[in-house]
This record gives structure tokens, C-alpha cells and sequence, in this order.
């Protein structure tokens, strides 16, 4: 089947330590075990992404509020680029804007999920994700390639 | 010879040769121009002496058809004898003007006047021909002479003064354009022309009406009305014409003379002749002798003109030639010290440098083409001046049978006086006497003035001792009292006639009563009254402007707004009070409206007389006047304050916006700022927690847990402020909603919490369908229901929802289709009625440490989605039994009678 695999690696895009902390964490509560690769900005990264042709993320969280290129810059770039568009990018983000939301879908995020303030609640937002991402949503070939 | 270069010296004198050269031509040139000039103006000055002497034959002319007419209705062999002797004197001087104008023509030789010439001599030897047939018919007895000799003799007159006009007029169109002062001056000159032969007609037609006794036919009053109408207008056009030479300045007392005595002439002609009662009487109240008595007091004045314009002109063309002599002569003579200084500079360069002379000469002579000059443009053409001429006698023909059944309803009486023979006030003193019931006898020399009203006495008194002693012309307006006690208002003119020693002979005038005139103009002068008093009572200021923007009027607020008395600004304009910038403006504005006919509205800025700015919103618009003339009315509103209210209103609606864009940056900055740091105290409250439980103590963990739990209430109360903030920002989606499914759907989410609660949702009657946002309006009803739910201590709780045709408020408003949510709990005291829907307000605190569901924020969302409707909300309460919350989602209410 064409799901996520377990060594696929996620990207998370996020500035903020103590977020990145908590998500990290969630995961590894919902028992997500995959290689976790980390970009503090949106060019951070665009450049690893670039860096890692043979070796493209299985998924991308990707945040919105971010000094510098911000999430929906970033998230333009990615769904342009031939090469990265068919990678699935989750928002995780603190604004629960509709302006946020539309947009982010206008410009091809696959899904967009406000950051609960609460842990349980990410853990459960974890959870559903990877439930999602790895047993039930099916994803081109391409996107598995090493 | 060896070549040598230019010396600086050389060029020197090269420079000054060429000047020298230069101002050499020019002044040959302007000589040769010059020259050209003086000759045409000399030809024009000889020109204009030949035209004054076919004036002075016209002149002489009509001299001697009047002293012919008197001697063909002459009885007294004295008189005939008289007048025989001046007829040949006449003749004499008729003959030698005839005899000198046509000389002088003969020596201009212009081809095309021959046949005119001729046609002149043919007439005049037809006058010959009549005069010996006059001479003839004097000797007869009057009543044998030959009337009609008396017509052919005024047609051929009359034929001879047009055919000579004619040979003027051919002749003087070769002079035009030579100068165009003198040529307004000789078009002047015609229409002086046309006075005096009109005038000579209608002396000739009433004279002879006044000799013969006789009535004027309609024809003949039609005639002299047209020729007055000719005569009008030729002094019009006349004083226009000489306006327009320049030269009116030195004729204008004598034109002024001549024209107020051809009015008091005119005034005595209407009077004596178109009057129903002289015509059916054919007692005229003046002789002939009179008669022409009177217009030869005219005629001098007229000949006074006549002779001041010759001169005036002559003087004028005399300077013009002087002028001309010395601009030559000072030419010649620059032209001399050129030519001298020409030539010592060739002979002292000559020898070093021929060729770049040569070169120079001709360029010079290149540069010395220039323009002839230019005549100043003559303003009006002629034969457009006689076609308008034509035009107005036409209209005057036309008019002439209207016109004198105007006159015919007038009353006027006619009398004379003369200080020896007071026998010609007969018909005044009846007409006296019938009006006034003085006897006629008791009027002379001054019982009259007991009839007249007391506040004219002194007035009429002091003018008739005037005139009486002087024999001035005079007219003056009084009231006499009248048989019935009421007063009449007269109108007296009358025209004095004097002994060659100065002494007063007789005077003749004319009495109007003039009352419906002075009653009609005392009621114009009221309806102005009113009128002015009016416009002065409007605060708003008005006024009036003609079509060249000067002010013709306004009311007392705009004289007070411009700061000063009314005279200081009638006639005069906008620049002359107002900054360029602002009176630009109004120009372009009153522009707009008096070549548009649209009403304009424009907003102005007005700097007073202060120096303080205003604001203005004015209105103008432009009407006719009785001439068809346009003018512009315009009214002022000072909207200064308005202005400025409005600016304020505008910068505290920006200040609003402002106010609303900082919420929404407010309610950005809970979302994402104030959320972080509070995930942040969150998540790490729970990491401490589960890495370290083994390491805390229990009171540390109770802490933990505590903080944990504070920081997921704070993000409750973060959310509800951001969903408060939005409820006010976000448009209404307004729908067409059944309340009843909206109860349904709030009944079916909130079925466990029900059951869990022993609550239960009844509706008494069906609720109607209204327009409203329906997520908002659920949002709001389940809000209420679980508040009346929540905060119930009955064992079964009960909320009852219903809807009211209306309902009174405590405060006495009355509101219709209001809703309602009605619970058995525990009630609310009133002081709290309106503190419980301020946001995070909860009347109940926890006692026993259990902890509460809600923010607080539910009442607070129910009010503003009901205020957002247009509606509102409120309560009734009886604590202890239950609680009713009222509401509208709409605006309808009455307030209070009372």
C-alpha cells in the first residue's frame, strides 16, 4: 500500500522552541517514531529541502506565524516546486483566521490545524494524523522515493 | 599691395558705418511713409472741408423752404413783403453753397459721382423752376395760390437734401480708412445730417398744420411719429459715433444742448398734436409764428453743434497734419546727419576694407524690409448702420397707429402765458375750474397755489417765480385737491420764449394729470419696500450680480457679511474685495451659471473682512431682467460650523475605524501572542508533571495540576474574548429562519446535557418565521436554555420558550414580536439586571471548590447577538421562582406617552 512509511522523515517547520518541544513530544506519545527533521524558518527550511533531493520528507508541519519568509510564503514555494508539491503540509498554527485558513488552502495545504493550547489535545491531533497519514490516506509513489 | 588683417579698430568703424547705414535707411523710409501719409490726410482734410459744404447747402437749403413755406401762407402784405426779402437773401446762399460744394466736386473728377452730379443739378434747377412759381403765387391773394405748390415744393426740397446726402456719402467712401477717428467722425457727421434734415421736415409739416389750422391727418401723424423715431435714434447713433472718434469730449456740451432742446421740441409736438381734444378743436394753442420761433432756438443749437464738430474735426485733422510736417521734418533732418555720418565713415574706411562693406550693404539692405503700417480697425460698418436705420423705421411704421392711440387716451391740456395777454390760459382755467372748483379767475398770479396740496406749495411756488421772471424751461409734479377733497398729482411742463432783449415774451406748456402714474409708482415703491424688506429680514445673505459679475444688490446680511455699506461694493466685482485665489472661483462659478442657465451649489472659502475663513455653501442662479438681460441671484449659507462638526464627525469616525482595526489587531494578538506563552505555561506544567512526578512532593503536584488546569481556563477566556470581538466585527448572514427548527436543533445537541440536568424544553404555542442570522440566533437560544438550565435548583427543571405579540418593559416601552425564555430556577434579584450580561460576570462563585463550566461570557454573547439584530434584551425575575428573559430581533418599539 502507498501510505507513509515509519522511516520517512517529517519536517517541522517551527520557530518557536517550546512548540516544537510539545510536538515533538505528542509525537512520540502517539506513538510516532519516524525521523524528526527540524527548520526554525521558512528559508531554513526551503534550503534543507532543496539540500535533500534524494531524501524528501514523508510530511511537512509547517507553521504560520514566523519571523522572516512566514508559513504561507513558505508553503507557496513548496506547492510550486514540481519536485516537493506532492509532499502532504499540515499547518499547525496558532491563528484559527479564516483568512488564514482560505488561504492556506488556496495555496495547496493538505490539511490546517489550530495548535490547542491544551497537550492532550495535541497528543489527540497527533494521533489522528498519523492515523490518517499512515493507514488511511494513499499518496504517489513518488513521495516515498528515497 | 600686401593683404592686412582686421584691426579691432576696423571693425570699430565697420559697425558704426553699417549703424550709420542702417538708421540712414530707416529714416529715408519713414520719410517716404510719412510723406504718403500726410498726403492722404491732407486729401482727407480737403475732403471733409468739401462734404461740410454740402452741409451748409443742406442747410441753407431747408433755411429757405421754411421762410418759402411761411411766405406761401402769409396774408399780410407786410409780412409777405418781409419775407420776400429774406426768401432771396436765402436763395443767394443756398445757390453759393450749392454752387461751391459742386465746384469742389468737379476737381476730384471721381468717375462714378458724375451721374449723381448731375441728378443734383437737375434738382436744383426743378427749385429753380418752383421758386419763380412761389414768387408768381405770392403776389395772388392767399386764398387763390396754388395749394399743392406747397407740397411740390417740400417733396423737391426733401428729394434735393437725399440726393445730396447720397453724393456725400458716394464721395466720402473715398476717404474712409485714411484715418479712423476721422472716419467715425464723417459717419458722425451723417446721422447730425439725418437730425437735421428730419427735423427741418417736421418743423416744415407742423408749421404748415399750424398756418393752415389744420388737423394732422393720420398720415402726417404717422410720418412725424416716424421721423421722430428716425431722429432718436440718429442721436444715438450719432453720440455713439463720436464716443467712438474720441472727439466727443470737446462737442459733448454742445451735442448735450442740441439734444435737450430737440426733447423739449419733441415734448411740444406730442403735446400740441396727438391729443383727441386739439384734434377735434382746431384752436391750436400756439401760433406758427410761435412755432418757429420755437425751433429756431433748436436750429441755433443744432447749428451751434454743428459748427463746434466742424471745428473740432478741422483742429483735429490740423494737428494731425502738423504732426505729420514735423515727423517729416525730423525725419529729414536725421536722414541728413545719417547720411553725413554715412559718408565720413565710407571715406575713412573706404581705402582699407571695400569688399566687407559691400557684403554689409547688402545685408542691410535685406534687413530694412519691413511691414507698411497698420490702421487702427474701424468699429462700425456703415451700411449696417443704415440697414438698422431702415429696420427701426420700419418698426416705427408699424407702430405708429398703436402708438397714437396711447396718446389719444391721455388728458393733457395746452396753454400759454404771456405776461401782457393772459387769454391763452382759457382752457387751463376751465379745466381748473371743473377739477378743482377754484374759478378759473382767481388762478392768476398766484390764487392756483391754494388748491395745491400744502407740501408742494413752497416748491411750486418758488419754481413758477422762477420761470415766470426767466422764462427757463422748466416741468415740475405737485398735488392739487380736487372738488371731492382728494388729491390729484399734475405733472406742468413748459418751454419759455424770449424778447431779442432777454425779457421774457411767452411760455408754452403742457399740464398732465399724472395721478394713476404716481398712485401706480407709489404702489412699485411699496411692492420694493416689501420686497427689499423682505430679503433684509433673511438672515442668509443675497445678492445680485449683472452679467459683467458686478454686484447690483443685495440684502442687509450680505452688506453686513462684506462689512460695509452697499455703495462701497454696487458695481464693482469680486476682485477688487477678494483674494485672486478665491475671487477666480466665484468668477468661473457665476460663469458657469449666467452661460448655462443651471443652478449651481458650490461650496466656497470666504476670508471676511476680518480676515476670518468661512465657509460657504452657495446657490445661484441666473433669471432676465425686463431688458432680457441676464443677472444671477445668489444666497449664502455660512456652513462654517457645519463644516467643522462635520470634519469633527469625520475624524471621530476615523478614530472609530482605528478603534475597531486596534480590536482586530486585539483580538490577532490573543489569538497567536497571548496563546503561545500560555501553551507555553501549559505544556510545561504538564512535562514537570509527568517526567518528575517520582521527585515531587503532593503539594508541589497539587500546584502543578492546578496551573495546568488555570492555564486551560485562560485560554477558555482568550477564545470567548475572540469570539466576542468577531460577533461585533462580522456582517449578519441574514436568512429567512423558522424558530421553531431552531429550537428543535438546540433541543436535539443539547439532549444528553438535558437528560444529565433532569431538564426538559417545552413550547407552548409555535414559534413564527423571521429574518435573522440563524447560527447566531441557535447560538443565542443555547446560551440562554443552558444558563436557565445551569443555574436551576428545582428537581425538574422546566424552560419554557414562547413569543409575545408585544410586551411592556419596567421602563414603560412597549416592544412588539418579542421572545422569551422562561425557566423555574433559582431567579436573579434586580440590581443584578443588568450586571449579569457584562462578559466574564458570574453571580455565582464556587463555594465548594467545584469548578464552574463556563467564562461567564454566554449572557454577554446572547445580549450582542441581539443588539447586533436591532433588538434588545432583558429580564424579569422573581428569585427563588423563576427567571424570564425577553428579547427582539428587531427594531420596533414605542417609547413611552407619558
Amino acid at each position: 500500500m502507498n501510505h507513509l512509511r515509519e522511516a520517512q522523515s517529517i519536517l517541522i517547520v517551527e520557530d518557536s522552541e517550546d512548540d516544537f518541544y510539545a510536538t515533538k513530544r505528542a509525537f512520540n506519545k502517539a506513538n510516532l517514531h519516524n525521523p524528526i527533521q527540524r527548520a526554525i524558518s521558512g528559508e531554513e527550511a526551503l534550503s534543507w529541502l532543496q539540500k535533500s533531493a534524494n531524501n524528501k520528507p514523508g510530511l511537512i508541519l509547517l507553521d504560520l506565524n514566523m519571523p522572516g519568509l512566514d508559513g504561507r510564503k513558505t508553503l507557496e514555494f513548496i506547492k510550486q516546486d514540481i519536485s516537493l508539491k506532492s509532499i502532504p503540509v499540515i499547518i499547525l498554527t496558532t491563528s484559527d483566521d479564516e483568512r488564514d485558513i482560505k488561504a492556506c488552502y488556496d495555496l495547496g495545504a493538505n490539511t490546517y490545524i489550530q495548535k490547542p493550547v491544551d497537550f492532550d489535545g495535541l497528543i489527540e491531533a497527533m494521533k489522528r494524523l498519523k492515523e490518517y497519514w499512515f493507514e488511511i490516506a494513499l499518496l504517489p509513489k513518488d513521495s516515498k522515493e528515497d | 599691395m600686401q593683404p592686412r588683417r582686421l584691426s579691432i579698430r576696423d571693425i570699430l568703424w565697420l559697425t558704426i558705418s553699417a549703424l550709420t547705414l542702417t538708421i540712414t535707411l530707416l529714416a529715408g523710409r519713414e520719410v517716404y511713409l510719412q510723406w504718403q501719409q500726410l498726403e492722404k490726410i491732407e486729401s482727407l482734410r480737403t475732403a471733409t472741408l468739401f462734404s461740410d459744404k454740402l452741409f451748409e447747402a443742406t442747410d441753407k437749403l431747408s433755411v429757405e423752404r421754411d421762410i418759402a413755406f411761411a411766405l406761401l401762407h402769409a396774408s399780410d402784405p407786410q409780412d409777405i413783403a418781409d419775407l420776400r426779402m429774406r426768401l432771396k437773401d436765402s436763395r443767394a446762399e443756398t445757390d453759393t453753397a450749392f454752387g461751391q460744394a459742386l465746384a469742389v466736386i468737379r476737381q476730384y473728377g471721381f468717375p462714378e459721382l458724375d451721374a449723381l452730379h448731375k441728378h443734383v443739378e437737375s434738382r436744383m434747377a426743378s427749385i429753380d423752376e418752383l421758386r419763380s412759381q412761389i414768387d408768381k403765387a405770392a403776389m395772388l391773394p392767399r386764398e387763390q395760390r396754388e395749394n399743392s405748390l406747397i407740397t411740390r415744393w417740400h417733396d423737391e426740397v426733401t428729394a434735393l437734401i437725399t440726393d445730396t446726402e447720397d453724393l456725400w456719402l458716394q464721395f466720402i467712401r473715398h476717404f474712409t480708412d485714411i484715418n479712423p477717428i476721422v472716419t467715425q467722425h464723417l459717419r458722425y457727421k451723417h446721422f447730425l445730417l439725418i437730425i437735421s434734415d428730419y427735423t427741418g421736415r417736421e418743423r416744415s409739416l407742423i408749421g404748415k398744420l399750424l398756418v393752415e389750422n389744420a388737423n394732422p391727418t393720420p398720415e402726417e401723424i404717422g410720418q412725424l411719429l416716424r421721423w421722430q423715431g428716425t431722429i432718436e435714434l440718429s442721436w444715438k447713433t450719432a453720440k455713439l459715433l463720436a464716443d467712438q472718434s474720441g472727439l466727443y469730449t470737446q462737442i459733448g456740451p454742445y451735442f448735450k444742448d442740441a439734444e435737450s432742446h430737440y426733447q423739449t421740441m419733441y415734448g411740444m409736438v406730442r403735446d400740441i398734436f396727438y391729443i383727441p381734444g386739439n384734434v377735434h378743436n382746431l384752436q391750436y394753442p400756439i401760433s406758427a409764428d410761435l412755432w418757429f420761433e420755437l425751433s429756431s432756438e433748436f436750429l441755433d443749437s443744432l447749428n451751434a453743434l454743428k459748427k463746434t464738430s466742424q471745428e473740432t474735426k478741422h483742429a483735429y485733422l490740423d494737428g494731425l497734419v502738423h504732426a505729420g510736417q514735423r515727423a517729416i521734418a525730423l525725419h529729414i533732418g536725421i536722414l541728413i546727419f545719417a547720411l553725413a555720418l554715412c559718408g565720413y565713415c565710407f571715406w575713412a574706411i573706404s581705402y582699407r576694407v571695400l569688399r566687407p562693406i559691400s557684403a554689409m550693404i547688402g545685408a542691410l539692405l535685406d534687413a530694412t524690409q519691413g511691414k507698411p503700417t497698420a490702421f487702427l480697425p474701424v468699429n462700425i460698418n456703415m451700411q449696417d448702420e443704415i440697414g438698422k436705420l431702415a429696420n427701426v423705421l420700419h418698426a416705427f411704421q408699424e407702430s405708429g397707429e398703436r402708438y397714437r392711440a396711447l396718446v389719444e387716451a391721455s388728458s393733457q391740456i395746452i396753454w400759454t402765458w404771456k405776461p401782457t395777454d393772459p387769454s391763452g390760459m382759457n382752457v387751463l382755467m376751465e379745466w381748473w375750474e371743473k377739477t378743482t372748483g377754484q374759478p378759473g379767475s382767481e388762478m392768476l398770479p398766484f390764487g392756483w397755489l391754494k388748491v395745491v396740496h400744502p407740501d408742494d406749495q413752497e416748491y411750486a411756488k418758488k419754481i413758477w417765480e422762477d420761470v415766470s421772471a426767466t422764462g427757463n424751461d422748466y416741468i415740475m409734479e405737485y398735488r392739487i385737491r380736487a372738488r371731492n377733497g382728494a388729491y390729484r398729482w399734475i405733472s406742468v411742463r413748459g418751454v419759455g420764449l424770449k424778447n431779442p432783449d432777454g425779457s421774457i415774451r411767452e411760455l408754452v406748456g403742457a399740464l398732465n394729470d399724472i395721478t394713476e402714474r404716481k398712485e401706480g409708482e407709489k404702489k412699485l415703491q411699496a411692492a420694493h419696500k416689501f420686497t427689499d424688506d423682505m430679503l433684509n429680514h433673511i438672515p442668509d445673505p443675497i445678492f445680485m450680480k449683472d452679467r459683467q459679475h458686478r454686484w447690483i444688490g443685495g440684502n442687509k446680511a450680505f452688506w453686513e457679511m462684506m462689512g460695509g455699506p452697499s455703495e462701497h461694493f454696487l458695481g464693482k466685482s469680486d476682485y477688487e474685495f477678494f483674494p485672486k485665489k478665491e475671487a477666480d472661483i466665484f468668477w468661473e462659478r457665476d460663469d458657469k451659471v449666467l452661460n448655462s442657465d443651471e443652478v449651481d451649489i458650490n461650496e466656497e472659502s470666504f476670508t471676511d473682512p476680518h480676515g476670518q475663513q468661512h465657509v460657504f455653501s452657495t446657490k445661484k442662479v441666473a433669471f432676465l431682467n425686463e431688458q432680457g438681460e441676464k443677472f444671477l441671484v445668489g444666497v449664502i449659507r455660512d456652513i462654517t460650523d457645519v463644516k467643522e462638526s462635520e470634519a469633527k464627525l469625520m475624524s471621530y469616525m476615523g478614530a472609530l475605524e482605528r478603534s475597531n482595526k486596534e480590536l482586530d489587531d486585539f483580538a490577532y494578538i490573543a489569538s497567536h501572542d497571548l496563546k503561545e506563552p500560555l501553551r507555553g505555561i501549559h505544556n510545561h506544567s504538564r512535562f514537570l508533571l509527568e517526567d518528575n512526578s517520582d521527585k515531587l512532593d503532593p503539594e508541589s503536584v497539587k500546584k502543578l495540576t492546578r496551573l495546568v488546569y488555570l492555564s486551560q481556563r485562560m485560554e477558555k477566556l482568550v477564545n470567548d474574548l475572540l469570539y466576542f470581538s468577531r460577533l461585533g466585527r462580522q456582517d449578519l448572514a441574514i436568512q429567512s429562519t423558522d424558530m421553531n427548527s431552531v429550537i428543535h436543533d438546540v433541543d436535539n445537541t443539547l439532549d444528553v446535557f438535558l437528560a444529565d440536568h433532569h431538564a426538559r424544553i417545552i413550547v407552548p404555542t409555535p414559534l413564527p418565521t423571521v429574518t435573522c442570522d440563524k447560527p447566531r440566533v441557535t447560538e443565542a437560544f443555547r446560551n440562554l436554555i443552558t444558563n436557565a438550565v445551569k443555574y436551576n435548583d428545582k428537581p425538574e427543571k422546566i424552560v419554557e420558550i414562547g413569543f409575545l405579540d408585544t410586551k411592556m418593559h419596567s421602563k414603560g416601552t412597549l416592544y412588539k414580536n418579542v421572545f422569551y425564555v422562561k425557566d423555574n430556577g433559582r431567579g436573579i434579584a434586580s440590581e443584578f439586571y443588568e450586571e449579569i450580561f457584562r462578559i466574564f460576570k458570574r453571580l455565582q462563585n464556587n463555594k465548594n471548590g467545584a469548578e464552574e463550566e463556563g467564562t461567564g461570557a454566554g449572557l454577554t454573547f446572547v445580549k450582542k447577538i441581539v443588539e447586533r439584530h436591532g433588538g434588545k434584551i432583558w429580564l424579569e425575575s422573581v428569585p427563588g421562582q423563576e427567571t424570564t428573559f425577553y428579547f427582539t430581533l428587531e427594531e420596533n418599539h414605542h417609547e413611552p406617552s407619558a
